[in-house]
């Protein structure tokens, strides 16, 4: 058994580890609702943008423009990778590099691409591309949801030059997905070539009129898609990052507690058999003095 | 016709609209109900919708404009980069900016496009917020 400071001594120290933790957690609670509240707004926008690309592509032959142009189904890939720049978010930046990495080495084993490279969001996704020695073409650092617009345009910029220069045949978007305060999907999407739907949409399939003409429309249309898709994503990415550390530091704070209460038990235990054991010499010294 | 104005913050206008005037890249065009599917650029400036209450003005950036034909009717969508009721514009704070944004390009000596872009942009929504919150303060 450890001694009575041993234990006193670990005591304090988990308690300031709660401590952190604690505050961690009130710090991504609040910087989450005020992300949550971005990636709502920003939906609508990005869903009627995918709308209406998805009918312009319909109306449109994959010849008209390069951005539809889906050149055998890609035999060389770029995976963008968003993660965070901050760890302490459980399995937020793993999960998601691992699934990247999978998807790429599935793909290549079955024979279906040549060559998958990494674009890469955030420190973490960094340093996990990094130190496996992956083909990372590209890392950035990770946005706040203020500086996520820019990020996207850099990005997107890149994405399309990467495209329309025959370098990648095809961009593929990998996010944690925001679904709840406790619950982020990691995700793979398609990104380029943009894709016509083959179901029908509640359009009536007419032609429709363009000004000023459809080439400028297209331009117009398919940049502005790239630039919110990657928006969207990348403030998906960002309020599940807190989300993710909320309930990390959650999980922490609970551990932390159940801890202290063990080694207080094992304290007072340990306080009480010394105690006895005073007693008992105590007595037993008595007991030898009357005889 | 079913109008929906839609900014990356959000939905700023869902609303059943007897017409709508907005400003196209090539100049302003109006929308009735029973218009044939349509897209267009729009360019800064005001969009007017007038509903069963009255007409409305929008500032609103740079954007598109569709126009489809759904199962219940006609639905305008409008995707802009930003918007603003003209009821809401701060018009002494638009009309500064406007003349800040004048000033600025007045000096500039620059004569490339890409350096000139955001100083126009600047101008350009500074002046559709002052002219949407002229256009309803004068109803």
């Amino acid at each position: 058994m450890p001694s009575l400071k041993a234990v006193r001594l670990r005591i304090a120290s988990v308690k300031s580890t709660q401590k952190i933790t604690s505050a961690m957690k009130m710090v991504a609670a609040a910087k989450l609702r005020r992300s949550q509240d971005a990636v709502v707004a920003a939906r609508p926008y990005a869903q009627t943008m995918a709308d209406i690309t998805a009918e312009l592509a319909r109306a449109t032959d994959a010849e008209a423009h390069p951005l539809l142009d889906a050149r055998g189904a890609g035999r060389r890939i770029a995976l963008v990778v968003m993660t965070s720049d901050r760890g302490l978010c459980g399995g937020f930046n793993s999960n998601l590099c691992r699934m990247a990495q999978r998807h790429a080495e599935e793909k290549k084993r079955t024979g279906e691409i040549d060559e998958a490279r990494y674009e890469v969001v955030g420190r973490k996704g960094r340093d996990y591309f990094r130190r496996r020695k992956l083909n990372m073409t590209r890392d950035l650092p990770s946005a706040a949801a203020d500086t996520a617009l820019a990020r996207a345009k850099e990005l997107a910029a890149a994405v399309t030059e990467e495209f329309l220069s025959c370098t990648v045949d095809a961009v593929l978007l990998v996010y944690n997905q925001f679904k709840s305060v406790g619950s982020q999907r990691p995700v793979i999407e398609p990104l380029l070539p943009i894709a016509a739907p083959t179901t029908a949409t509640d359009g009536d399939g007419s032609e429709f009129l363009y000004e000023p003409g459809k080439d400028q429309i297209l331009d117009y249309v398919l940049t502005l898609y790239i630039e919110t898709q990657l928006h969207r994503a990348l403030l998906e990415s960002i309020a599940s990052e807190f989300g993710a550390r909320m309930t990390a530091m959650e999980n922490a704070t609970k551990n932390a507690k159940e801890m202290i209460d063990r080694l207080t038990l094992q304290y007072n235990r340990a306080r009480q058999s010394s105690i006895t054991k005073e007693l008992m010499e105590i007595v037993g010294g008595a007991e030898a003095l009357k005889g | 016709m079913h109008l929906t104005v839609t900014t990356p913050r959000g939905y700023l206008v869902q609303i059943e609209a007897e017409e709508l005037v907005a400003p196209g890249l090539l100049g302003e065009f109006g929308v009735l109900p029973g218009h044939i599917p349509f897209m267009s650029v729009l360019k800064p400036g005001v969009l007017s919708y007038r509903t069963k209450e009255g007409t409305k003005y929008l500032a609103v950036g740079d954007g598109i404009l569709q126009v489809a034909r759904v199962t219940d009717g006609d639905k305008v969508d409008v995707l802009v980069d930003r918007g603003e009721h003209g009821k809401d514009v701060d018009r002494e704070a638009a009309q500064r900016e406007l003349a800040a944004a004048d000033a600025e390009l007045a000096k500039s000596k620059s004569e490339s496009a890409a350096e000139l872009k955001p100083m126009q942009d600047r101008r350009a929504w500074a002046a559709a917020q002052v002219e949407a919150a002229g256009r309803t303060g004068a109803h």
